[in-house]
């Protein structure tokens, strides 16, 4: 009855790795998305709950969920949620993901050709 | 609604079977343990998993199980223990602690 995340206990033969990684700063800002989109104190309420956020990661495939690091289960989660509940919609996110993309594109081109 | 469990009461961990979100970990399903503090009553996460932020409220326990209860091959000290906070639905009373 458990889902793949569940994975307390489970024997593996895979090397667990213990080294620390730092915090890169679009992970900081996923998580500060998550505070301020729970945040009971923002003007109309919070938007979404911690157990949201967690049943979003938890519905996401076994292989999703095995191939995506931690912050990015997160994020896909705050996009289904969000989604889910009408607050923004996935094909204006896809636009905006397509214009930040060429907007990166285009400056990476620009300083490395030069 | 009051708490049905004491402090220092030996508790067992039953599986409800129950499916979607919940957080309560599956290794720690069938374990004995004892009530190490009661936390108070909180929304249940299985509600507020899906956007209900005005359910019921439930009792909440810190829970110790030893080491070895939880893990029959555990080599550490005798006495080393875990902590897991546990909603009482998913409690039932037992002879003995450990």
């Amino acid at each position: 009855m458990s889902g793949h995340h569940d994975l307390g206990g489970v024997r593996t033969d895979a090397p667990v790795p213990r080294a620390q990684h730092a915090i890169l700063p679009w992970e900081m800002r996923v998580d500060a998305l998550m505070q301020l989109l729970s945040d009971p104190q923002r003007p109309g309420g919070a938007l979404m709950s911690v157990d949201e956020l967690r049943r979003g990661i938890e519905s996401l495939s076994a292989d999703e969920y095995r191939s995506l690091g931690y912050y990015e289960r997160w994020l896909q989660s705050l996009i289904a949620i969000m989604t889910e509940k009408g607050v923004v919609e996935r094909a204006e996110l896809e636009r905006r993901f397509a214009e930040v993309e060429r907007a990166h594109e285009r400056e990476h081109a620009g300083g490395g050709e030069r | 609604m009051t708490a049905r469990f004491q402090l220092g009461e030996p508790v067992r961990v039953v599986d409800t079977g129950a499916s979607g979100h919940v957080r309560t970990p599956r290794y720690i399903r069938g374990k004995r343990g004892v009530v190490e503090r009661i936390c108070g009553e909180f929304r249940k996460p299985e509600e507020l998993a899906y956007g209900r932020y005005d359910g019921e409220r439930e009792s909440l326990y810190r829970v110790r199980f030893a080491q070895r209860e939880v893990w029959p091959d555990y080599s550490g000290p005798a006495d080393d223990t875990l902590d897991i906070e546990i909603y009482e639905r998913w409690l039932e009373r037992s002879e003995e602690g450990r």
